[in-house]
């Protein structure tokens, strides 16, 4: 049976529509001021993980960042602050983005009580102004990680994770000389792991308006020339990968913001193209209406004008030249 | 009264030559097709007239030549930046630093299938003719609803380029009426008038005292929609800004008319900063 040429059409007409919807693809986004090592290492990370479906997306200035948390598909991003100037600036957004129900996580001085003061007290729950290494042997870096609660991110790890020169560092209050403690007096916070020479909390899970996991705080550096601070040192590190992976699943499948966002801004953009192409329409049709009266107006004037002077011509001119 | 023979030829020539001269002029107007005709871009040089409080006041102002059904004032400004650190390295045209900080939104945009406004125009800065290019996100992220939560977000990113293609500077800024947090200058005052109508917006704590309009309810991301302004309407848009005494970065005030949604006015207007 030949089908209605206008049913082909709107199925067509669907399907591009339902292109369009898809098309939207999930973001993560991978934040490190003047780190371009680290946002690569860490995208590479992500990208080679077959179970993350997003794009990942490296930002290197705070600007950029402002203006990117803004995109309602970014599902998780990945923050390091290196120092303070990689911090400030961004608070209100990395804020506002988590009450929105953005996913987050935290590295280094976005969990710095004295850098970030307000984020380490709602966000990253780690609240400390200060950090220190963890323990050294023999000038070297051993760190041993145990679990102590579970959920998604650390449940097929180990119940042990261990670090040769490379650790998490641990935040630490500088005046009491306290390990950090949980801040947060709301929400649901879980503690993932805790130095096992220290006790102290180290990676920390977090859900309120959003999901954040924190990585406690301390110093870090792009470059491998530093042999404690580098970053690669730990993120090089097979497991530490995984809990790294685990940890953005966790934050997309937790954030509560991108679905009625992504739909809202969908049918925003779709009513402002349909304003644009029916102001297009309307005035197009009043400029082929104004066109007309225009052109009717001005071949009259001419017209009018030429039969005028072909008249003075006529009157005034041509009888000299008969009188003559 | 009678005329002579070559009397009458002289008034005949006159005539037709004023009426030939009237057709001429007549198509000549009639064919000029710009709706909307700018007649004024006032702004002040420098910061340093803003810290003073002489002739601070932007304005836009032009006559409507043809009915538009939308018209469009758009304000922007942008302040000048250091290039971030880890992008100087690529000082180069082919690759210019600003690329580098703003691929990410280009990235981002095309996730939606979208693409930020980009303009390209030229301005003179110290008697120097220079190229320069603009991306501008605001459309599309205002279709979020978060832009204006966030007004104080970058939104607008500019490169200026000298004539054998070097940079010569980076600028970018926001969609609105104000420096913003930029700058600490901020706008005291902000005048409509569409003909003889005109409507005042003042900050909140003035504008109760002044029993007048505030510019919390006032006309956000520094855009002014006017529908079915008629032929022969006038148009004139005008702010003014306080700033206090301190050291401020070049600035470039970005001023745009749309015509039924087609850009058909851009002007660029430098503000030079003061430093000690």
């Amino acid at each position: 049976m030949k089908r209605p040429s206008w049913m082909v059409l709107s199925l067509l007409f669907l399907l591009v529509a339902l292109e369009t919807v898809s098309a939207v693809d999930p973001v993560i986004l991978v934040y490190g001021k003047e780190m371009p090592n680290f946002r690569n290492t860490v995208a590479e990370v992500l990208r080679n993980d077959g179970r993350i479906d997003a794009d990942v997306i490296g930002i290197g200035s705070t600007d950029c960042l402002s203006v990117a948390l803004l995109f309602p598909n970014v599902q998780a991003a990945i923050l390091v602050g290196q120092d303070a100037t990689a911090v400030r600036g961004v608070e209100e957004q990395v804020m506002g983005y988590f009450e929105d129900g953005g996913g987050l996580l935290g590295f280094h001085d976005f969990a710095n009580g004295e850098v970030s003061s307000p984020l380490s007290r709602q966000v990253f729950p780690l609240f400390a102004n200060a950090s220190r290494l963890g323990r050294i042997q023999e000038g070297d870096l051993v760190q041993i990680l145990h679990r102590e609660q579970t959920n998604s991110i650390n449940e097929n790890l180990p119940e042990e994770l261990v670090f040769k020169d490379a650790e998490i560092n641990l935040a630490l209050n500088r005046g009491t000389m306290k390990w950090a403690g949980i801040t947060p007096t709301c929400g649901q916070y879980t503690i993932l792991y805790r130095d096992s020479f220290y006790d102290a909390p180290v990676v920390v899970a977090y859900q309120n308006e959003g999901a954040s996991v924190t990585f406690a705080g301390g110093d870090i550096t792009d470059s491998p020339e530093n042999k404690y601070r580098y970053f690669g040192n730990l993120f090089h590190d097979t497991q530490f990968q995984e809990l790294l992976a685990n940890s953005v699943l966790w934050a997309e499948e937790n954030e509560m913001r991108s679905a009625d966002m992504i739909e809202s801004t969908l049918q925003e953009l779709e009513k402002s193209a349909e304003r644009e192409a029916s102001l297009e329409s309307s005035v197009e049709k009043r400029r082929a209406s104004s066109n007309m009266i225009r052109n009717i107006g001005r071949i009259s004037v001419n017209v009018f004008g030429i039969c005028a002077i072909a008249l003075i011509y006529l009157k005034l001119i041509r009888n000299k030249e008969e009188d003559r | 009264m009678d005329l002579s023979a070559s009397q009458r030829s002289y008034l005949g020539i006159s005539i037709i030559a004023i009426i030939g001269g009237s057709l001429v002029l007549f198509n000549i107007l009639e064919g000029h097709d710009e709706a909307f005709q700018l007649l004024e871009n006032r702004h002040p040089a420098g910061f340093e007239d803003i810290i003073s409080g002489y002739h601070k006041a932007f304005a836009v102002a032009g006559l409507v030549r043809h009915p538009i059904q939308l018209l469009r004032f758009r304000f922007s400004h942008l302040v000048e930046a250091r290039i971030p650190s880890e992008y100087q390295g690529n000082l180069t045209t082919s690759s210019p630093p600003y690329m580098a900080e703003i691929e990410p939104l280009l990235e981002l945009s095309r996730t939606w299938n979208q693409t930020p406004e980009k303009l390209e125009s030229e301005i003179e800065i110290d008697e120097e003719a220079l190229k320069i290019t603009i991306y501008d996100f605001t459309m599309l992220l205002n279709a979020t609803g978060l832009l204006t939560r966030h007004p104080e977000t970058i939104t607008t990113f500019a490169l200026l380029t000298n004539s054998t293609g070097g940079i010569h500077s980076y600028y970018k800024g926001i969609s609105g009426f104000a420096f913003e947090n930029r700058t600490e200058a901020s706008i005291v005052h902000l005048s409509i008038k569409i003909d003889e109508s005109e409507m005042d917006y003042y900050p909140p704590e003035m504008a109760s005292a002044y029993k007048a309009l505030s510019l919390e309810e006032g006309p956000k991301l520094g855009t002014i929609s006017i529908t079915e302004a008629e032929r022969g309407s006038s148009v004139r848009v005008a702010y003014t800004f306080e700033a206090p005494d301190r050291d401020y970065e070049d600035s470039i005030q970005i001023a745009r008319v749309y015509v039924n949604n087609d850009l058909a006015i851009m002007e660029m207007n430098h503000i030079l900063g003061v430093e000690d």
